[in-house]
């Protein structure tokens, strides 16, 4: 037996690679709220399996569990398909369903031994090293590893089998149709997967923050790469890294360890946010301010070339955006035009790019 | 003490005026198709709930809930402002749970706080409708009021921002400032339910009833004014089961009222719910479905002249009449009236009575269905 610090850090790996493959594709397929709400229905199932087997150890329960899930989800399936928006399905029937099993275990005092809040909210993760597979007598170390890694090989098995079908339908829903790929099979695969996985790594962090174990490290690493292989890694990796400091923090700090995890995991997200190369903000404001730059400068350009005929050069003062700016873009224009004596000169390109702005009557995105 | 009928009265009573609040800020929201706006801002507050509590210890409610209205209004902000639609659905996720997680972070450090006792910061998350017993009814009531005169002055701007804010900022109206409007409403509506409804369960009473209205009618005000009816009810009755069963949480119990009337307008609402679809279905739809059928056997029939007689193949028709599963039981209907016949190998085709009621009908318009 190592010792249950070490495995309580296992625990937490696996889990964060278990729940990178489905918060890929339900980010990619814009699937993420809805999931938070049927992540959130699985409570039902998972107080029904507690209801009928006293534990979610064994594989029945699991599935029973996740079968209920399942229902829940051909249920808001075939209630869409009767034209009821899904905004307002997913507005109701998760919140009905998770207060309906609220109430059942506020009712029944044998599961609220086994599920109080704390545990619904949580997670029990201290525990879970308690819960240990034995084999004829020998420890072979806590269950949920074991559990944790069969939804590693389902969730493995769905990237290889409905993998393509999913990444098709996300593109091109009508091509994917035409070559016989059913969006709905493969929605289906992918939220049974995500169901699952929440179930099963719902003792780790608590009913509502799995959502955000699932959704965020994909999130984040969609933001850095467009590349699907490179998500997964980048994904497992910020999964990894964020669950481990939040371990760390947790155990210094007397803290939560789930709640820590998350709030690593939202940190991440934020400085991502800021500085991400191609999509951070930083990055688009400066784009922006480029922009703008850029179309003063062509439109400076056709204004010099409008007014050129006397020969002399014009000075493009009558612009009215501000005299900063306007500096600050014919300054950065010299490739354009130049200073002459009374005004500014186009240059070659600058005759270019006017000619191009005047007939296509149009700014261009980026200067050539 | 809670089973006296003034105390019960105060409690159903501040839970309705909750109510009313919830379900006019909501109303915004199902116009806007942003439902997830309302758990996102609801589970942004938490952080703010249990903020001020760690950095004065105070257990002053005006500290708790200016933290909760800060960080609601900043959270519903950023929802509405500053993110493009196709990351919105994300965004939406990440910020309800990552906020989740950072306030459940704070409630456990608050747990090793000295005075953490004083205040049962657990009851936040899913809400007790004892805290109504000592609730400030005027106050709530006021707030109601005001909510409510927001709406009547501004009715056609909020609408009109809310429906399509290019439209309305190209029409004059300024929609940056509606849209906070709408967020700080929002905000206020989680603040005045988060002690008695819960974080958790708060989203589901400003959205829910929105929904459930907007089954019964397509007109913005009745959606508004069925909306505020359905969220005091729920409010009402959930608080008062929740006050008469102990250990029942009041967010929840409100959670089933308000979900069990969605539940119930999906299905019986007029023109938008399944039976009254399924009514429709069977008894406008199909008379212009025998016709269509109709005249695409005829068309067929003409198309084969030597063949006459021969018929078609009920898999070819199904492919030619747009894949519906229904084509069995409309032949069939056809046969019935001998306007249509199947011959032994399972062809069908058209009769001679079949193009004589075509032809009558030709020239008449035909109803127009959705």
């Amino acid at each position: 037996m190592i010792n249950p610090r070490a495995e309580i850090i296992i625990i937490i790996l696996l889990t964060a690679i278990a729940c990178i493959i489905p918060g890929i594709f339900l980010i990619k397929k814009r699937l993420a709220v809805y999931s938070c709400g049927i992540i959130s229905s699985t409570l039902l199932g998972i107080t029904a399996a507690y209801g009928l087997f006293k534990s979610l150890d064994l594989p029945p329960a699991i599935l029973l569990a996740a079968a209920i899930s399942a229902g829940i989800v051909i249920c808001m399936d075939k209630l869409e398909k009767r034209a009821i928006p899904r905004i307002h399905l997913n507005g109701v029937i998760p919140p009905f369903i998770f207060s309906v099993a609220l109430v059942f275990i506020s009712f029944s005092p044998d599961l609220e031994l086994n599920m109080d809040m704390d545990t619904i909210l949580l997670g029990e993760l201290v525990f879970l090293p308690l819960d240990r597979l034995t084999f004829f007598g020998f420890d072979l170390g806590p269950l949920a590893i074991y559990q944790l890694l069969g939804v590693i090989a389902l969730n493995i098995s769905i990237l290889v089998f409905f993998g393509k079908e999913i990444v098709f339908s996300m593109f091109d829903a009508n091509y994917s149709l035409m070559i016989d790929h059913s969006e709905v099979r493969s929605r289906f695969a992918l939220l049974l997967a995500t169901v699952i996985t929440a179930i099963v790594a719902f003792r780790v962090t608590g009913i509502i923050m799995i959502a955000g174990l699932i959704i965020a490290p994909a999130f984040i690493a969609a933001l850095f790469t467009n590349r699907l292989w490179l998500i997964i890694i980048l994904a497992g990796f910020i999964g990894i890294i964020s669950n481990l400091a939040g371990y760390a923090a947790a155990h210094t700090l007397e803290i939560t360890i789930s709640a820590a995890m998350i709030t690593t995991l939202g940190i991440i997200f934020l400085i991502t946010l800021i500085i991400a190369p191609a999509r951070g903000l930083l990055t688009k404001q400066r784009l922006k301010k480029q922009g703008e730059i850029d179309k003063v400068i062509a439109l400076t350009a056709a204004h010099l070339l409008r007014f050129e005929s006397d020969g002399r050069g014009e000075l493009p003062s009558k612009l009215t955006w501000g005299k900063d700016f306007v500096n600050t873009a014919l300054n950065k224009g010299e490739d354009y035009f130049t200073a002459g004596e009374q005004g500014y000169i186009l240059t070659e390109r600058g005759r270019a790019l006017a000619h191009a702005v005047i007939a296509g009557c149009k700014l261009p995105d980026k200067l050539p | 003490m809670l089973f006296e009928s003034n105390t019960l009265f105060q409690v159903a009573l501040s839970a309705a005026l909750i109510g009313c609040i919830c379900g006019m800020s909501g109303s915004i929201l199902t116009l806007k198709n942003a439902v997830s706006a309302a758990y996102a801002v609801s589970f942004a507050s938490l952080p703010g709930l249990v903020l001020p509590f760690l950095l004065i210890s105070t257990v002053k409610h005006w500290a708790l809930l200016s933290g909760v209205a800060f960080f609601g209004t900043a959270a519903a902000l950023q929802l509405l402002f500053f993110i493009n639609k196709k990351n919105r659905d994300a965004f939406t996720a990440l910020i309800m749970t990552l906020s989740f997680g950072f306030g459940m972070l704070l409630l456990s450090a608050a747990e090793h706080y000295p005075g953490a006792a004083q205040i049962d910061l657990h009851r936040f998350l899913i809400g007790d409708a004892a805290v109504n017993i000592t609730a400030d009814i005027r106050l709530l009531g006021y707030t109601a009021i005001s909510v409510f005169a927001l709406f009547i002055l501004f009715w056609k701007e909020i609408i009109a921002v809310a429906f399509d804010p290019e439209f309305a900022r190209s029409s004059g109206i300024p929609a940056k400032f509606f849209e906070a409007l709408a967020a700080i409403l929002l905000a206020v509506s989680v603040l005045t339910g988060l002690e008695a409804i819960g974080v958790i369960f708060i989203g589901t009473l400003i959205t829910v009833p929105s929904i459930a209205a907007r089954q019964w009618t397509n007109d913005t005000g009745a959606v508004f004014i069925l909306a505020i009816g359905f969220a005091a009810i729920a409010g009402c009755a959930g608080s008062v089961a929740a006050a008469l069963l102990p250990g029942l949480p009041t967010g929840a119990a409100v959670t089933l009222f308000v979900c069990s009337f969605a539940l119930i307008s999906f299905l019986i609402a007029p023109s938008h719910g399944i039976l009254w679809r399924e009514f429709r279905k069977k008894h406008i739809l199909r008379e212009p479905d025998n016709t269509k059928l109709l005249k695409l056997l005829r068309s067929l029939s003409a198309q084969q002249e030597p063949l006459q007689g021969k018929g078609h193949s009920i898999s070819l028709i199904n492919a030619l009449f747009g894949g519906d599963d229904e084509v069995d039981s409309i032949l069939l209907e056809l046969k019935v009236k001998g306007l249509a016949a199947d011959n032994e190998q399972g062809f069908w085709y058209i009769t001679r009575d079949g193009e004589e009621y075509i032809d009558t009908v030709r020239h008449k318009p035909s109803k127009k269905v959705r």
